[in-house]
């Protein structure tokens, strides 16, 4: 494909989210003029942008749109009746753009539907305001554009008086005005005498004319439009700003990198790291040498040197790579317009902790589990609105998205206000199914009811529909999130709603590791559930019902042998080796055979037949080239 | 405190932020006669208005030339009667434009 129609396709998809996002902001808020600009730009930059290609039906469709923003931007109000011919055309849009990047073309039903949706708009349309340029320039303008025969813009900034307040230091900012002619510095009022002057409150008014283009100068003042007056000089001389002008500006400050080669750098990183840990041996080897010890110093003073360095580039190679975990999240109030429309149970969506960064690929990769998730909770969770009336819930349903960071893991949840989950009916519909047993299911305390949900094959919808309900459910989310090195947790109260937990690694970041040896085996352990290793006399273990426990600072920790866990057998010792480790917020003793080295490594997520594996959080390389499974302590004690 | 007042000196450094307009003011009410001399790379608006409003003697080149040009250019020009000036029309680059209340 032509490179500058791929340019496009990555462009325009952004674009028309950005513009969906504003039209949903819109819908709740028509009188909120950041969002009708910022709708009004991406319109504007998407339309320009198409004329670049030969696409009439989209870019006249883009063109009607545009109008209909371009006098709702100067009214400063969205008239509540464009928004859904508007998300019709954003929509449409969409569509447009994935057959150009399947096929290079738009579908052949194209011109006509375009054609309906611009129809859908033209009520809209017949209103006609004059335009820019027959209004009459005001006489500060005018003096301005006389003065200065170069001048392209007309600037009149009078902060508001509070405005220091909200952080705004208006001679800094019309110190960055670009081409800036000239200028001058008024006051709204005479200065008081100099004791009863409030230093906090601006006096100022500033007139200024540039000779930059006017998209310049209002990208400039975008935050306070209320508080600045911009007028262009009235003649045709002033050249109009292309879409393509106007995207050299933007792209000055990004570049657009393949997600390829930025991963090819972030491998090579991780057999650095590899390479790196070879040092650990060299020095041991080194200091067993006659004479060796100054040459072991000198290398262990190489190993820190490049520990330092190429921690540091590995943390920016992952670095490009993390993005805000709000480009998976800004998709979601579209699919929860969709769904609720579709089911017609009205839905409020909440989204928190957006700009919460993880590495790419799990933040892509969230897409799919949060969209069966929140499928999940309007269909199955939230109840119809009479119900919720008979219930005395507030008519429309609530899901908040949450997303925290807690430590090297983000925590997304996703909450309902629904019906919570029926644990009589999944027992009833498991057993049904013949995911379990009769007996089995009569067995099962309510954690163990809610787990069949996590079963595949599963389905409660009393319809199916194809909203969910399709056996693609709950046991893809937990597939998907665990292919990530995540967990999934679902809690619920009956009547009161449901609460999803995903928990995902933020990156597939360095890692410190503990070799242990076990029956002749090599694990690793990451260290920072480590806390201490004691030497313990064998008569401290007691056992304690089926296990075993020991008695440390007066207080009891349970005491697991890592070589039964494994299945490899165990050994006993006089004096065992023990590790006390926190695992799911409990400390647990582990015994092991032998310590081996700390090491640095950057941790892979399982792979192949390993992901299958339960209690594997990934593998490493070591210096001798010896792979070892990194264990997932949490899960293979649970 | 990136404000230094001696007897006779006020010495601005460094970045000044909105904060420090109150202590400026209040140094430059206890002895209008001390000079102000600017050494900061970066100046707040509200010092620039107590500076503007007041008119002490002021010392050093501020580099940014935007302030160079129109405010320091203001500051030096003008006659240092605070209060009584500005409302005589015609007498200056500040009172061409004092429109008093106007909004954009």
């Amino acid at each position: 494909m032509d490179e500058l129609l791929e340019q496009f396709i990555v462009e325009a998809v952004e674009l028309v989210q950005h513009a969906a996002d504003d039209l949903l902001a819109l819908e709740r808020e028509p009188a909120s003029p950041g969002h009708i600009e910022s709708l009004f730009r991406s319109v504007h930059t998407l339309k320009g942008s198409v004329g670049l290609f030969d696409f009439p039906p989209l870019q006249q469709t883009l063109f009607a749109a545009e109008d209909v923003l371009t006098l709702a931007n100067r009214a400063g109000e969205l008239d509540v009746a464009a928004i859904d011919p508007l998300i019709g055309i954003i929509e449409w849009t969409e569509r447009c753009i994935a057959a150009i990047a399947a096929t290079g073309a738009l579908p052949d039903a194209a011109p006509s539907e375009g054609a309906a949706l611009v129809a859908a708009l033209a009520p809209k349309t017949v209103e006609v305001e004059p335009s820019a340029a027959s209004q009459p320039t005001p006489d500060w303008a005018a003096a301005l554009f006389a003065a200065e025969p170069e001048g392209r813009v007309a600037i009149r900034y009078v902060p508001r008086p509070d405005s220091f307040f909200s952080g705004d230091d208006p001679v800094a900012l019309m110190a960055t005005v670009p081409m800036l002619l000239a200028a001058d510095i008024g006051t709204v009022a005479p200065w008081p005498k100099a004791q009863e002057l409030d230093p906090f409150q601006s006096n100022l008014v500033f007139e200024a004319v540039s000779a930059a283009p006017r998209a310049q100068i209002e990208a400039l003042f975008r935050l306070i439009p209320d508080q600045v007056a911009l007028v262009g000089r009235p003649s045709a001389t002033a050249p109009v700003v292309t879409p393509i002008a106007r995207r050299i500006e933007q792209d000055r400050r990004t570049i657009r990198v393949d997600v390829e080669r930025v991963d090819a750098l972030v491998d090579v990183v991780g057999e650095l790291f590899v390479a790196k840990n070879a040092l650990t041996g060299l020095v041991a080897e080194a200091r067993r040498l006659d004479g060796g010890l100054p040459l072991s110093r000198v290398i262990a003073t190489a190993q820190e040197d490049l520990d330092r360095l190429s921690t540091r580039l590995h943390r920016a190679a992952t670095g490009v790579r993390m993005v805000a975990l709000g480009e998976t999240f800004r998709r979601l109030p579209r699919l929860v317009r969709e769904v609720s429309a579709q089911l017609g149970k009205p839905v409020d969506i909440e989204i928190e902790g957006g700009a919460i960064e993880a590495d790419k690929a799990i933040v892509d990769a969230l897409f799919e589990p949060l969209l069966h998730v929140l499928r999940n909770a309007i269909d199955h969770g939230i109840e119809t609105a009479d119900i919720r009336a008979v219930r005395e819930k507030p008519a429309r349903g609530r899901i908040r998205v949450v997303a925290r960071q807690v430590g090297y893991r983000v925590e997304v949840t996703v909450a309902d206000d629904g019906a919570g989950v029926d644990i009589e009916r999944v027992r009833a519909s498991a057993v049904a199914k013949g995911v379990v047993s009769a007996e089995a299911a009569a067995a099962l305390d309510d954690a163990g009811v809610r787990d069949l949900l996590f079963q595949s094959g599963f389905s409660t919808a009393a319809q199916v529909n194809d909203i969910s309900g399709r056996g693609v459910g709950m046991d893809a989310v937990r597939r998907d999130i665990q292919k990530l090195g995540g967990r999934v947790a679902l809690d619920s109260e009956a009547g009161a709603g449901t609460r999803v937990t995903l928990s995902l690694p933020v990156s597939f970041a360095v890692t410190r590791i503990m070799i242990v040896e076990v029956a002749g085996d090599r694990y690793a352990l990451p260290l920072e559930i480590i806390q201490e290793t004691l030497r313990v006399d064998a008569s401290a273990i007691h056992p304690v019902r089926a296990g075993e426990a020991v008695v440390l600072r007066e207080r009891t920790v349970p005491v697991v042998r890592l070589g039964q866990l494994l299945g490899l057998g165990d050994i006993r010792r006089n004096d065992e080796l023990l590790l006390v480790t926190q695992a799911a917020g409990a400390t647990v003793g582990l015994i092991v055979d032998a310590l081996g080295d700390r090491l640095e490594t950057v941790l892979r997520p399982p792979a192949g037949l390993l992901k299958t594996v339960a209690g594997i959080s990934g593998t490493t390389v070591l210096g001798d080239g010896n792979v070892v499974m990194v264990l997932d302590l949490e899960a293979l004690i649970a | 405190m990136t404000i230094d007042i001696s007897a006779d000196r006020i010495v601005l450094k460094g970045r000044c932020g909105v904060e420090e307009a109150e202590p400026l003011l209040t140094a430059l009410l206890d002895d209008p006669a001390r000079s102000v001399a600017i050494e900061a790379e970066k100046v707040h608006t509200a010092l620039w208005q107590v500076l503007l409003a007041t008119r002490p003697q002021i010392e050093g080149v501020f580099g940014d030339t935007f302030v160079a040009r129109h405010i320091l250019s203001m500051l030096r020009d003008q006659p240092k009667t605070p209060t009584d000036h500005a409302t005589t029309p015609g007498s200056g680059p500040l009172q061409r434009l004092d429109r008093h209340g106007a909004k954009p």
